[in-house]
């Protein structure tokens, strides 16, 4: 489904990512991980949008994506969250994932204006699908709380449930568990296994070792801007190079 | 008591006309945080426009009857485009380029802007004012002993009916809502889906029609119209933004009819020459005492 290949992007003298490739099938679970610094952020952003590879190519359901605008590959079915959430702080739940699904509406500014009962049907089940995503989330109850009050776990949630809101075919979590608890951690990890089991794919980027080896099939293992590792989890983990470089005693027995 | 209520009665209509060009600054604040000094200028530009429309109808002096909402209505809708486009052009020739350049630039880009439209404005129109056809009937209707003309009566309405408009198009389109995603995280509407370029240039559009509305009414208010008249009455506007919560469309409303009440007492107890200094030491307090204006905090979301 996503294919990425010998991508390449430096920062000044830094160089975030080099020839970096990376599949990720169809209705999977992948992960990247690797030490900060270590351009999985970076990789996020090639992947959306939001800065261009220096070299290499990124394909999504065999179409070139790199380089194309950023709005145009959320409409292609890319969406994705943040390391550092990035809700509509002055909306409400509800509105940010009303927000979410602006790129699936069809009506154009003179149905709006008039509200024919076209429009008016198209609102209705996208306020429909906006609460179900928030039952999904377990916010339903928080739906007309502006985001900027919700707690920190609840922001993440819902950050999810906006990215949902787009129905994309690929979907991005930036380090979606930081910040949280062991017992967040745990539902989180259940929520996504919720989504996956919808049929999403989903890739995502993390830090903590235990939340991916649980949940993901596939791991793609960064340093310094290389690849190191690819594999599944079990054998990243037991692949001396990961080990060596940057796993180290933070290794789980 | 009775001058008061002809002062205020010309204050609101006057600051009818400051809140349709306030909305444009704050909408444009809103989105891409951007004082848009060459607004002004959009407005002056609008009664040029509507001046060559009602040429264009044959229009010349007092128009009666329906044919009265006909032309209106053409000259309004035809300078309001013209001018929404002129804002489309702005935007993408001026502004596009440097949205990642800090905020310095931009601020003087609209500045050079607005010396360019005055200075088209002037060789187009030349440098004296130029008369503009009363349109409208001079009957005075007598409302308790104080004289409300249908010019102002119309002022007023269409102020009010463009911001009712706005609110509804901005909370319950799917443009107002790419509008207001856009104003609070750009990076994030973009991931939406949302196209931004799209969305500014909309925002811009939208503005600088309004601003073009304005200049017909200005023209049709004061039946004159100059080449630099979009100066004064743009930073007028402008502090009337500021005043309400810059980036705040209810706050730009009720910013531009205080401000247009304040300077009509001003004119009237202080004289002609003090209404200035009283508008822009309103424009300073504000700045000094209440930063993020009348409506800044109780509604901080933007456009």
């Amino acid at each position: 489904m996503l294919q990425v290949e010998g991508v390449s992007r430096s920062f000044g003298k830094l160089v975030a990512l080099h020839d970096v490739s990376l599949r990720v099938d169809a209705g999977s679970i992948a992960g990247v991980i690797g030490p900060n610094g270590a351009g999985k952020s970076t990789l996020f952003n090639l992947i959306t949008g939001l800065g261009r590879p220096e070299s290499g190519t990124i394909r999504f359901s065999g179409k070139r994506i790199d380089g194309r605008p950023t709005y145009w590959i959320a409409c292609l079915g890319i969406a994705r969250t943040f390391q550092n959430l990035r809700l509509f702080p002055h909306a409400t739940a509800l509105e940010n994932i009303l927000t979410g699904e602006h790129v699936r509406l069809r009506s154009n500014l003179l149905e709006d204006l008039v509200r024919t009962p076209g429009q008016r049907r198209e609102e209705e089940q996208a306020r429909a699908r906006a609460f179900e995503l928030l039952h999904l989330v377990g916010l339903r109850r928080a739906a007309n709380v502006r985001a900027a009050a919700l707690s920190y776990g609840d922001q993440r949630r819902l950050e999810i449930a906006r990215a949902l809101a787009s129905r994309p075919r690929l979907l991005l979590l930036d380090e979606p568990a930081a910040g949280m608890n062991p017992v967040e951690k745990d539902g989180l990890a259940e929520l996504v296994r919720t989504i996956h089991r919808t049929g999403m794919t989903v890739l995502l980027i993390e830090h903590d070792m235990r939340f991916v080896m649980g949940l993901c099939e596939h791991l793609t293992v960064l340093d310094y801007g290389e690849r190191i590792a690819d594999g599944v989890p079990q054998a990243v983990r037991e692949n001396p190079r990961v080990i060596e470089a940057y796993l180290g005693s933070e290794l789980p027995a | 008591m009775h001058e008061f209520f002809a002062q205020l009665v010309n204050g609101i209509a006057l600051g009818g006309i400051y809140a349709l060009i306030a909305l444009g600054y704050t909408m444009v604040y809103g989105i891409i945080e951007l004082i848009n000094f060459a607004h002004g200028d959009v407005y002056t530009l609008g009664s040029f426009f509507s001046l060559t429309i009602l040429g264009a109808l044959g229009v010349s002096g007092e128009v009666r009857g329906p044919l009265l909402i006909v032309d209106v209505g053409v000259t309004i809708i035809g300078a309001a485009m013209l001018c929404g486009i002129v804002g489309i052009l702005i935007e993408r020739l001026a502004y596009r380029r440097l949205r990642f350049a800090g905020r310095l630039a931009p601020l003087i880009t609209a500045i050079g802007v607005s010396f360019i439209l005055e200075n088209v404005m002037q060789v187009w129109r030349g440098p004296s004012p130029v008369a503009f056809p009363a349109v409208f009937p001079t009957h005075i209707y007598n409302v308790g002993g104080v004289g409300i003309s249908l010019l102002q009566l119309a002022v007023v309405t269409l102020a009010i009916g463009t911001m009712l408009l706005l609110e509804f198009f901005v909370h319950h389109t799917r443009f107002g809502q790419a509008m207001r995603a856009t104003a609070q995280d750009r990076e994030a509407a973009t991931l939406m889906g949302i196209d931004i370029n799209r969305t500014i240039a909309l925002t811009f559009f939208v503005g600088s029609a309004l601003a073009g509305l304005a200049g017909f009414v200005s023209g049709a208010y004061y039946q004159s119209t100059w080449f630099f008249n979009g100066f004064g009455a743009g930073l007028k506007a402008f502090t009337a933004a500021v005043l309400g919560g810059i980036g705040n469309l209810a706050g730009a409303m009720l910013g531009g009819f205080l401000i247009g009440i304040i300077e009509s007492f001003a004119t009237w107890k202080l004289g002609g020459q003090w209404s200035n200094v009283t508008v822009f030491t309103i424009l300073v307090l504000t700045l000094v005492f209440r930063p993020a204006g009348l409506l800044g905090e109780v509604t901080p979301e933007k456009v």
